[in-house]
């Protein structure tokens, strides 16, 4: 991957000469790639000429605090000082700092945290504003890439409707009086040993909670300390516990694979190294590298990973289990895998599967130790621990897998903390209680009436990002700061740490997790930045400037050298794993399944207000602005249900309504439904206040967090709303997401798709382009999961407006850029081929012709230009347009931002008005950017480090961009690949956008018959 | 009238042609009858009728300032069907203006006489149907105050119109049609006006119509020189008939949607503009002949002749569609093939065969010579055309935009009550202007009426003098 901000070239900032470290070869604390991190000498002296001498000298004099308060352009110490010392207040330039230069954007490494470990990001900041988020390419969990929800960050940043000030029962108070209050508590509590203290945390991999969390332990040996998320990793290591006596967290290394078994692992998508998981799995779907892995996937629902699959092997969710023991009892005995001789005897009578159940063991059992079986979040220890017998005795634990430490606390952090703590809060055994979890009142199964307990509590304390339901029952509110606003530390996976630095001054007052610990550490009178830095000088073992510049490098770099942790070997105790295969007692599922799924969008609920996610389709069923209850076709004809029907679903006494969506490839005989959603959207843009999707929270159970039989469905009168971006799920025969078998495809390969590409007759000399760019695109269908991480990028990037649920509707979505979802194949066993789609910039483009006033035109650089100050809105460029990808300003969409979401924009980006048609423009900006610094520097543009924000974002790089005339290029490679088409080719339009055809590689087993 | 039809024979030859003109008339009777709708004060039923339109044109302007307010997300289009209302509503009207000028213009040059009684009106109706026509294609418009863009003039933007588009020329069509249009109404009412002055019972009434002859005073310099400027402006106007509709149906033509990409396009669609044109003089005409007076002149042989023309442009407008399911077949093309297919059978086929049912069947009514002079079914059949020349637009443009290459894109389209204010909303203000003029200009010719009156007058006592002449001759030979 080329680095990752060259379009930015910054002049290279100069290190403020520190006494005694001052010289040449420092590096810059803010870096827009590698390059200029390493201290490229050429960028070097590229800058010079740019900076007339002084504009780009330093300040003499440039203390570290001074600084770091430039680093955050808002001063983000200010954020860490808060009450305790006098705030460093921010004030405008009256000396411009160094490394910031209106109108030329920084970008700066810091990293945020799903589920609870590191995921690296850079952040371009516009004179202290953050504007876009993308992936550190240096940090292990990223590579570069976001998912969507790290894209959509920036929408919460600026959320006017996040928690302002600190509370205690609905009074304002101050920090200091927390602080002070919380002090002369914890003395109190001292003495009783801490009895009475809960702490209910997010998990977090930070070494530096560890440490505070392992004072408050020493100094409150009866207190409790636990870790609540609604969608815990709990059955991760508790499968890790019985398989190998201790939770660990498993890392496969998928590109080396070539058989992956998936039992309801949606492992391109959830799970905290998933963006790299994903690339390394691309890696292994490449025809032209003689690499093509094979994928099954056994789930209910229709995942993501599940889309990629070879073979989908849809099943009730319950029933994962069961073919999961299946596979393993067919591998001990007709294939005789060592170790497992203790399974021969392992029978399950499952007819039905059985071909199946062959075919996938014998591809395992013939593919040796490339071969892997991943269990998913949703699935029973058991179900993991029999994915880590059979990797061991397959050999790929060896092979494929590495085993880490859990850097989060692996401790239970489901639902039965939430009932143990409602239980002592209810018999007043509570006395202080402090709260980081994300709001554990909404998200607590039925039966813990948590709210209530939290009420009785006397000293609740909760670290709240809004006025949520738990926010409603704590006596004290705390702001949470952002994580972009935020001072911390974290780990991934795979041990490596990174520093989280601020981008910008807490714009509530926000209070980091430390800052609500810090009192009952005992270190109150430290802030944040003082108990990150003091830990890792500690680490280090170092102090004094010598440690300060390391520190800088930390913040510049995004990651911590030498943190990363080495794989711990580990054996699969077989005789614990028979023991519990033992206990499995199938009892027939009944009827219908209820199967709960983690939000795609809204995760837990925590992104509920998000309105980029809301409006978002989600990949499968393209819904926006809600939930709906999926049913398969057949079980929905069973039940007479049709689309949009309502229906009441009842499980266990309760019930709930919600409408009904037809999910193509779904389970039979089993409802799914996400959790997260059914919360009132109570912001004013850009939907009015009204209760969106239903809350599955309402049918969860604490011992069925997942799935379970017994689910009741009955049509009630009405419909059912929802909104959906795409109602037609078949191509209808057209050649439009072309997919292939590997057979069909090195059968072919000579002409391969010919009718599909090369030139088409023309009447008239098709216009000959000359200039040294040709700006182009290639998306390989084949490595494009269909996350939509693109999709959102694309949509901070160049400020595209969120419309609202009744747009959606009413089909007025301004995406530039959509993944379409089409399926082939029979509505029962569909394939699901995700496409991305976006302007294709035609050579012969049909909406050039029709505009009646130059507003779409063609430069001779190959872009399809849109002038928005030329358009007068005849809309005629959509008619004509034949992969619909223009979008009109139908309403002033405008208006509903707020000042504050105002700062978000990006500026290279001009806001569009009422009555404009928009379209993706390959970011012109980035290339116009590119344009500039190669003049000023009067070299050629790079055309291999300019990317679009789709391509920058993708996690397992199928979208491309560059220059065509750039031959070595990977667009003009890809431009070249057999596999190549052009979306409606036969039209003439000649496309810029090559899509790479999908190929399969299904099992022959199971082709046929 | 009722002094016309004193002297009508009870019985009629069927071999005897059909009266142009009823009844013995004088040129005073003449023009005393055709002058009285506009010297009577209105009636209640005018000013009911005004009322109602006028609510009507209420309506559109507050339609209109509802899109030009919150934008054309006030309407139900969306991506991919960002044409509807608009253009539909816009094509409609545009197309209703042709029964004008082809009667008044083409029929001239034709030298057809009895369009005479019928041509004031027809042109009325046309322009106030190019009025309607030429607000929709600025109200559709994203920014509709930069509407002249459209327009090719030296501007300091440097930027011209894109003439490769067909809506600069529609821009151009539109204003052309309307100027010639204008002119050739206004010029044929110049003598109209004089007598109006001349007879007028009111110094006010004088005063205006005074003004609006332009000093006109009959002399046969006068007469001369407005025949010349009268033939010049019809073949003028002739080559307007043919262009507009072809440059509207450009619009759709050149586009490459499956159920618009066509070269039957543009004669089917000037065949579908008169046969809408002629369908709403039909419409309009029976309704007012009566309360007129205007028996005399406006007879069942006019009525007979419209319904002729309308069953023969019938027939084209049929072949037009036959043509275009047939082309879609014949090409092979997936794209039309299911363009089509969803027409018949999608979401919008009833009305696609409610259109064929209007369209296509009614006009055969017309082959049966009662059926055409049946004044109630003439009526009815005349406003099922109109109503299916709407949904003949509607089938062209909506479900073709909605169902195109991509299935992905497919969307499905609901108007609002926007879109249906601005329908409503411009009837209304067509009807008012209708209305209007009906009270204030003649609404037929007078002149020209006369002028038949006179020509027919001619000939019959031409035809008698031969008979005379020769009567004699053959006995002699006898």
């Amino acid at each position: 991957m080329p680095p990752l901000t060259d379009r930015y070239p910054l002049p290279v900032l100069q290190d403020p000469p520190r006494t005694g470290t001052a010289g040449a070869g420092e590096r810059p604390r803010a870096w827009r790639s590698l390059e200029e991190w390493r201290g490229s000498p050429e960028l070097a002296r590229a800058a010079e000429r740019e900076f007339p001498p002084g504009a780009a000298e330093s300040l003499q004099g440039l203390d570290r605090r001074r600084f770091l308060q430039l680093a955050g352009t808002t001063a983000a110490l200010a954020g860490l000082a808060a009450c305790k010392k006098p705030a460093e207040k921010v004030m405008p330039y009256t000396h411009q700092p160094p490394d910031v230069t209106p109108g030329i954007p920084n970008a700066y490494a810091t990293a945020w945290t799903p589920e609870g470990y590191a995921a690296g990001l850079v952040v371009t900041s516009w004179e202290g504003r953050p504007t876009k988020v993308e992936g550190n390419p240096d940090h292990p969990a990223s590579l570069g890439a976001t998912n969507h929800l790290a894209q959509a960050l920036l929408v919460d940043l600026y959320d006017t409707t996040r928690v302002r000030g600190v509370k205690l029962r609905g009074t304002p108070r101050s920090f200091k009086t927390y602080l002070e209050e919380q002090v002369e508590r914890a003395r109190r509590l001292e003495a009783s040993g801490g009895e009475g203290l809960w702490l209910l945390l997010e998990p977090s991999a930070s070494p530096t909670r560890r440490e505070l969390l392992d004072r408050i332990r020493q100094r409150f040996p009866r207190a409790r300390v636990e870790t609540y998320h609604a969608l815990s990793r709990d059955n991760v290591h508790e499968g890790a516990r019985l398989a190998f006596g201790r939770p660990l967290e498993t890392r496969v290394r998928y590109d080396e694979a070539r058989v992956v078994l998936s039992l309801d692992a949606d492992f391109l998508t959830q799970g905290p190294f998933a963006l790299r998981e994903a690339r390394e799995f691309a890696h292994s779907r490449m025809p032209e590298r003689g690499a093509m892995s094979r994928l099954y996937v056994a789930e209910s629902h229709f995942s993501v990973t599940g889309m990629n699959a070879d073979h989908r092997l849809r099943m009730k969710p319950s029933e994962v289990e069961r073919f999961a023991l299946a596979v393993l009892g067919e591998l001990a005995r007709s294939h005789g895998l060592p170790g497992l001789e203790r399974f021969r005897e392992l029978e399950l009578g499952w007819p039905e599967k059985v071909r199946e159940v062959r075919a996938v063991a014998g591809d395992l059992a013939r593919n040796g130790d490339r071969s892997v079986v991943v269990a998913g979040t949703r699935q029973p220890p058991r179900v993991h621990a029999v994915a880590h017998a059979l990797n061991g005795a397959l050999g790929s634990q060896k092979r494929l897998i590495t085993l880490y430490e859990p850097g989060v606390d692996a401790g239970r952090g489901g639902p039965e903390v939430l009932r143990e703590l409602a239980e002592a809060a209810s018999a007043g055994r509570v006395d202080t209680l402090v709260v980081t979890a994300s709001d554990p009142v909404y998200t607590a199964p039925v039966g813990v009436t948590l709210g209530a307990a939290l009420s009785a509590v006397p000293n609740a304390v909760y670290l709240a990002f809004r006025e949520d339901e738990t926010a409603k029952h704590s006596a004290w509110v705390l702001p949470a700061a952002h994580v972009l606003e935020s001072w911390g530390d974290t780990r991934a996976v795979d041990g490596t740490a990174s520093i989280i630095q601020p981008l910008i001054q807490p714009l509530f007052q926000g209070l980091t997790e430390l800052d609500v610990l810090s009192p009952f550490a005992g270190v109150a009178d430290q802030p944040p930045y003082q108990l990150v830095k003091g830990y890792w000088q500690r680490r280090a073992g170092a102090a004094g400037p010598a440690f300060d510049d390391t520190w800088d490098q930390w913040l510049a770099v995004g990651t911590i050298p030498g943190t990363e942790a080495p794989g711990l070997p580990a054996t699969v105790d077989v005789g614990a794993v028979d023991a519990s295969v033992r206990a499995f007692a199938r009892k027939p599922s009944q009827g219908l399944e209820l199967n709960l799924l983690p939000g795609y969008k809204v995760h837990d609920g925590r992104y509920f207000h998000n309105a980029w996610l809301q409006e978002m389709p989600d990949p499968l069923t393209m819904l926006s602005w809600g939930n709906a209850a999926l049913l398969s076709p057949r079980t929905a004809e069973r039940l007479k249900l049709e689309p949009r029907d309502k229906v009441k679903l009842t499980f266990r006494g309760r019930w709930l309504e919600a409408p009904v969506y037809v999910l193509p490839g779904h389970a039979d005989d089993t409802v799914s439904l996400e959790l997260g959603w059914g919360r009132e959207w109570g912001g004013d843009s850009p939907e009015p206040p009204a209760d969106l999707g239903v809350n599955a929270y309402l049918l969860r159970h604490a011992d069925a967090p997942w799935f379970a039989d017994g689910l009741q469905v009955e049509k009630v009168e009405g419909h059912g709303r929802y909104a959906t971006s795409q109602d037609h799920w078949s191509m209808h025969g057209r050649e439009i997401a072309l997919q292939d078998t590997l057979d069909e495809y090195e059968k072919k390969k000579p002409e391969y798709l010919q009718h599909l590409k090369g030139p088409v007759e023309k009447l008239y000399d098709p216009f000959k382009y000359g200039e040294p760019y040709q700006w182009a695109m290639a998306v390989d269908l084949n490595l494009c999961i269909g996350c939509g991480a693109c999709l959102v990028a694309c949509q901070a990037e160049n400020n595209i407006p969120v419309v609202g649920r009744e747009q959606v509707e009413r089909g007025r979505e301004m995406y530039w850029l959509r993944v379409d979802r089409y399926f082939e194949g029979s509505p029962e066993e569909p394939h699901a081929i995700p496409q991305p789609m976006m302007c294709q910039h035609c050579e012969a483009a049909p909406c050039e012709y029709v505009c009646p006033v130059n507003a779409t035109v063609h430069s001779d650089e190959g872009l399809n230009e849109m002038v928005y100050n030329r358009c007068i809105g005849t809309r005629y460029c959509s008619n004509n347009c034949p992969y619909k990808v223009r979008r009109f300003n139908y309403l002033d969409y405008r208006p509903r931002v707020t000042e504050l979401e105002k700062l978000g924009f990006n500026p290279d980006v001009t806001v569009r008005m009422r009555g404009v048609m928009e379209k993706c423009t390959y970011c012109v900006q980035r290339i116009e950017r590119a344009r500039i610094e190669a003049r000023k520097a009067r070299r050629p543009i790079d055309t291999e480090a300019l990317e679009s924000a789709c391509a920058q974002v993708c996690p397992t790089e199928a979208i491309v961009f560059g220059s065509l005339h750039a031959r070595d290029s990977e667009v003009a490679k890809r431009h070249r690949d057999p596999r190549h088409y052009a979306v409606l080719h036969e039209l003439g339009t000649r496309p810029r956008t090559a899509y790479l055809a999908r190929i399969k590689n299904p099992n022959p087993e199971l082709e046929h018959g | 009238m009722a002094e016309g039809r004193v002297s009508e024979t009870p019985t009629r030859d069927p071999l005897e042609p059909r009266p142009l003109i009823e009844g013995a008339q004088s040129p005073e009777s003449l023009t005393g009858s055709l002058l009285r709708p506009i010297e009577r004060g209105p009636g209640r039923v005018w000013w009911a009728l005004f009322f109602l339109t006028l609510g009507g044109t209420g309506l559109f302007a507050a339609a209109i300032a509802v899109t030009l307010v919150r934008g054309i997300g006030a309407w139900g289009n969306n991506i991919p069907v960002a044409w509807a209302f608009g253009i539909i509503d816009f094509v409609w009207w545009i197309g209703f203006g042709h029964a004008g000028t082809l009667i008044s213009a083409i029929l001239v040059l034709f030298q057809q006489k009895w369009r005479a009684s019928v041509n004031r009106f027809a042109e009325a109706m046309t322009l106030f149907a190019v009025m309607q026509a030429g607000l929709f294609p600025m109200l559709h418009l994203g920014r509709p105050w930069v509407f002249y863009w459209l327009v090719p003039y030296p501007s300091t933007l440097r930027v011209w119109p894109q003439f490769k588009s067909a809506l600069p020329w529609d821009m151009l069509a539109i204003t052309t049609y309307f100027t010639v249009s204008l002119l050739f109404w206004y010029l044929g009412l110049l003598p109209d006006l004089a007598a109006a002055r001349d007879r007028a019972p009111t110094p006010r009434r004088q005063f205006w119509y005074g003004l609006f002859s332009l000093g006109w005073t009959g002399s046969a310099r006068h007469w001369h020189h407005w025949r010349t400027g009268y033939l010049l402006l019809a073949a003028l106007a002739t080559p307007l008939v043919l262009s507009v509709h072809t440059i509207v149906s450009f619009d759709f033509a050149i586009a490459q949607v499956p159920g618009w990409h066509s070269t039957i396009f543009p004669p089917y669609f000037v065949a579908g503009a008169i046969f809408s044109g002629i369908a709403l003089v039909l419409t309009l005409l029976l309704p007012v002949r009566g309360p007129l007076g205007l028996h005399h002149v406006i007879t069942d042989k006019h009525v007979d002749i419209l319904t002729k023309l309308l069953l023969a442009t019938g027939l084209m407008v049929s072949y037009g569609y036959l043509q275009e399911h047939f082309f879609a077949w014949y090409s092979g093309d997936e794209y039309e093939m299911a363009a089509y297919a969803f027409k018949r059978t999608g979401t919008w086929g009833w009305l696609f065969w409610l259109q064929m049912f209007t369209n296509v069947l009614v006009p055969h009514l017309f082959w049966f010579s009662k059926l055409r002079t049946n004044l109630v079914v003439v009526w009815f059949a005349a406003l099922a055309v109109d109503i299916g020349m709407w949904l003949e637009r509607f089938t062209i443009i909506v479900p073709s935009l909605a169902h195109d290459f991509l299935p992905r894109s497919w969307e499905h389209y609901s108007p609002t009550w926007v879109d249906f204010g601005l329908l409503f909303g411009s009837m209304g203000f067509f009807g008012l202007l209708f209305l209007l003029f009906l009270k204030f200009i003649p609404p037929v010719p007078i002149s020209e009426v006369k002028e038949l009156h006179h020509d027919l007058k001619e000939a019959l006592e031409e035809k008698e003098r031969r008979e005379r002449t020769e009567s004699p001759l053959r006995e002699k030979e006898a």
